[in-house]
């Protein structure tokens, strides 16, 4: 009775050597540092230091001045609080895991009976009784929660990598929209002034009050119609609020005022779609996802017929005769009805789904992969065509017409007119080089991370 | 027809050209031998920035060469274009022949298309005419034809194609045929100018006449010269000057002289009679006619020739423009800001277009033009001028009039 809680706890030293910790930070760290290794950016999350205040730092620095594309994906990572949630899974993992190797906790039996007849003395009986079968089974348990640990890393920094490409396709569209919106603008103002040109004629007695009409009505029409672009460019504005997860007092941030210009070129195809197959973290955690449910039907399959319970212990009973009785104590519960089969299918159906779904995932990866690239490259070459000709040729028409209005050949509303058409084309422009990093960001995201040609060496 | 002195004199004397006679003391060859009632050495005509075209005797025949071919044309400083014409130039040269010649005129086509030449008012044998497909067949590419005939009138007369003539008239193909008189009661001209009358379509910005249009046009020349690109006429005070208009164009031209009046004395069906001349300051030259007027240029000065419709009297001009006389566009908002070449133009007038000297289209005239002694002229199309002088050592442009003090006129208030 003495020796009982010397040798439970022998026990439970022994199990309990090298069990992980339940603190979380080693994993997330090391899935910031591949997130960051992949968007070949360092983040400040890895600059050690609480995390309330390290966001607060890099906040503070990311939203003081315009932000840029890549300062704006800086800050959704920090800050994104769908994100921030993504991230727990790996604290909820990472108890699991240590769950998974803590013994179930021995049980203690005690009872008094008393006789009916003295003088004979109270029957008090003392028992300890431990699970046995789980001292067998936790190495296995633990090999599956570190898995499972393995499989929640790769889908939370597959989701934070999938932010980092929403960031930059929503960061182009608005610093699109921007541009875009001060053409719009222009455009409205040029047939703005050529009412107002309609006007000063009819006044002078030179245009009819219905052909001043006409001019006035497309004027006042193309400045109303300039609300609708500033309602896009809001929408697109709260969409990167959103993306960022920032408060209402921390959304006063500035854009920078241009898109960059184009890369000079483009990865080619083929080695994308490779390494999207080899690198993808969803394809990586639907792996683990495999793997994990191999190793639990394995383990179910080679447990089937062992009892389902296995408890060993020491009881101790003091007769009523002050005679003591010591001694080891079996529990077994006995395979006879349950013997697993339905648990085993259960599995068995399980893997296959996941071994399924994991296909379905390559075949759209390395769809995902060709189509982003083709439409990247279509809209690159339509952005060029529009840069370097035919935005010169508005210009040069606009040349010319200024030209033919010096010799009174054109009318100011020619001139209005070309000036228009040169916004509406500039506009055009714009929206080709936006869709050029949208599908960028979207091959990004296909390829698993960034597209420099060097993949970044695994941690 | 022949003439006697007595005749002359007459006809001299009911013509109104009593100035004649105050020529008797330095009287020319050409008109002491018409007064004398003999052949006379005819004064040959100046196609200003044209020329006329040297013959060939052949048995007794008078040769011409003619090429039908495309030209490069300028039609005033800073313009060119891709005209058709004959022997390099548009108009083609001038024929110039005495009444009696027999003439061999040897046609050949450079041109991409057939070409015929029909000789505008000069009587012919019917096969002689140049109507393709009616009294010959088309001159193909390549192929040179040859027109004869005897010369039984004198007179202004023209040349052109009747083979897809539209096309090829408004291109430049024209001329002038020229027929002096054997002997004539006129006293003859001192100096005798013919010029071609003619419109063209040309869009700013282009390089070739567009024969397509029909009424539109935005071209207006003497002998295929706008102004500034027209030679003036440079006349002695005292000189007895004859002018021959030709006109093939789609609209009638009056030609207006300043400081002078003339007497309309012919058309391209021969001279009128003295009796029935009329004086004019503006003959109006029909389509498809000639008129040829004279006067004695005895009023010194540099004196505007020019066609008096307003319009022809312009280079390139648009006609659909919004009208801005009167239009404030200083009050037009962002106007300067959206266009920054952008000089409002228009309010008051055009005028102020010819003085600003900013960059035009490729190949256009301004629509006005010329620097005179006291400013700017603003003319352009059939436009020249008439210089007057009491002494000349040539005749190459003088330069501008010395006017006598008092003369002109002057700010008073």
């Amino acid at each position: 009775m003495r020796a009982m809680p010397l040798l439970a706890g022998a026990a439970l030293a022994f199990l309990l050597a090298g069990c992980a910790s339940v603190d979380p930070a080693p994993a997330r760290r090391a899935v910031e540092a591949d997130v960051s290794a992949r968007l070949d950016r360092p983040i400040a999350w890895e600059q050690g230091g609480p995390d309330d205040r390290r966001a607060d730092a890099a906040f503070s620095r990311l939203l003081a001045g315009p932000l840029t594309a890549d300062a704006a994906v800086e800050v959704a990572l920090l800050h994104n609080p769908g994100l921030r949630a993504a991230f727990e899974e790996i604290g909820v993992s990472q108890a699991d895991l240590v769950q998974a190797g803590l013994l179930r906790n021995p049980v203690f039996f005690a009872s008094a009976r008393f006789p009916d007849r003295p003088p004979l003395a109270g029957d008090i009986e003392l028992a300890v009784t431990q699970d046995f079968l789980d001292l067998l089974m936790k190495p296995l348990q633990k090999r599956m929660a570190s898995l499972e640990l393995a499989e929640t890393k790769a889908r939370v920094g597959h989701e934070a990598l999938q932010l980092a490409a929403d960031v930059r396709a929503a960061s182009a569209r608005y610093q699109a929209r921007l541009q875009q919106l001060r053409r719009v603008r222009l455009a409205a103002e040029t047939l703005e002034a050529a009412g107002d040109l309609a006007a000063a004629q009819e006044k002078a007695g030179t245009l009819s009050e219905l052909d001043a009409a006409l001019r006035a009505a497309a004027g006042q029409q193309a400045a109303a119609e300039t609300a609708e672009a500033e309602i896009d460019a809001a929408r697109d504005r709260e969409a990167l609020n959103r993306l960022m997860g920032l408060e209402p007092e921390r959304t006063g941030w500035t854009m920078a005022e241009t898109l960059p210009p184009l890369p000079p070129t483009d990865p080619p195809v083929t080695a994308l779609e490779a390494r999207a197959l080899r690198e993808r973290l969803d394809l990586e955690a639907a792996g683990l996802r495999v793997a994990l449910l191999e190793k639990a039907l394995s383990l179910k399959k080679g447990t089937a017929l062992l009892p389902a319970g296995v408890n060993v212990g020491v009881d101790s009973e003091r007769n009523p005769d002050g005679s003591r009785v010591t001694g080891p104590t079996l529990e077994l519960q006995l395979p006879l009805f349950d013997q697993g089969q339905a648990s085993v299918a259960r599995l068995e159906a399980l893997l296959r789904q996941a071994e399924d779904r994991r296909e379905r995932l390559r075949v759209d990866a390395a769809s995902a992969v060709r189509e982003a690239w083709t439409a990247m490259r279509a809209k690159r070459r339509l952005a060029e065509t529009y840069r370097r000709t035919l935005l010169p040729q508005r210009e040069k028409i606009l040349r010319l017409s200024q030209a033919q209005y010096n010799y009174m050949l054109k009318s100011p509303y020619d001139l209005l007119e070309a000036r228009r058409a040169e916004a509406e084309t500039e506009r055009r422009a714009l929206e080709l080089e936006r869709d050029y990093w949208i599908e960028r960001a979207r091959l990004q995201a296909a390829v698993g991370g960034g597209l420099n040609p060097t993949p970044k060496a695994r941690s | 027809m022949k003439m006697t002195r007595r005749d002359l004199l007459s006809a001299a004397a009911l013509s109104g050209a009593a100035g004649a006679l105050a020529w008797m003391g330095r009287t020319p060859p050409a008109r002491a031998a018409a007064l004398a009632g003999e052949p006379a050495p005819h004064v040959p005509v100046e196609t200003l920035n044209g020329t006329s075209l040297p013959w060939t005797w052949e048995d007794g025949v008078k040769v011409f060469r003619l090429t039908a071919e495309p030209v490069e044309h300028e039609f005033a400083p800073g313009m060119k274009a891709h005209c058709w014409g004959y022997n390099g130039r548009t108009p083609g040269p001038t024929l110039e022949a005495v009444e009696g010649d027999r003439v061999r005129i040897l046609v050949t086509n450079r041109l991409p298309e057939p070409t015929t030449i029909h000789w505008h008012g000069l009587l012919v044998p019917n096969g002689m005419d140049g109507v393709g497909g009616l009294t010959q067949p088309h001159i193909a590419p390549g192929e040179t034809y040859a027109y004869e005939f005897t010369l039984r009138q004198h007179g202004t007369f023209m040349y052109h194609p009747h083979s897809d003539e539209m096309v090829q008239m408004a291109l430049g193909m024209m001329g002038f045929f020229i027929v002096h008189p054997q002997a004539s009661p006129e006293p003859p001209a001192d100096r005798d100018f013919a010029f071609f009358l003619m419109e063209w379509a040309v869009e700013p910005g282009t390089f070739t006449p567009n024969p397509n249009v029909m009424t539109d046009f935005n071209l207006f020349t003497l002998n295929s010269r706008a102004y500034p690109g027209t030679a003036p006429m440079v006349v002695r005070k005292g000189q007895r000057v004859r002018i021959r208009l030709a006109n093939l164009s789609m609209d009638s031209h009056p030609l207006h002289i300043h400081g002078h009046n003339y007497w309309v004395t012919a058309t391209d069906a021969g001279p009128i009679p003295p009796g029935a001349r009329w004086p004019e300051t503006s003959v109006s030259v029909p389509v498809g006619t000639t008129r040829t007027v004279e006067f004695t240029a005895d009023n010194p000065g540099d004196w505007a020739f020019h066609c008096h419709k307003a319009h022809h009297t312009m280079n390139a001009m648009r006609h659909d423009l919004p009208n801005l006389i009167g239009v404030d566009q200083g009050a037009v908002r962002n106007l300067q800001r959206l266009l920054p070449g952008y000089m409002p133009m228009g309010k008051d007038g055009m005028a102020e277009m010819a003085e600003m000297g900013m960059p035009g289209p490729a190949n256009t005239l301004p629509m006005m033009a010329g620097e005179g002694p006291f400013g700017p002229i603003q003319m352009g199309g059939m436009f020249t001028l008439l210089k007057v002088r009491e002494n000349l050592e040539s005749y190459a442009d003088p330069g501008w009039y010395a006017h006598p003090p008092g003369t002109v006129a002057r700010k008073v208030g």
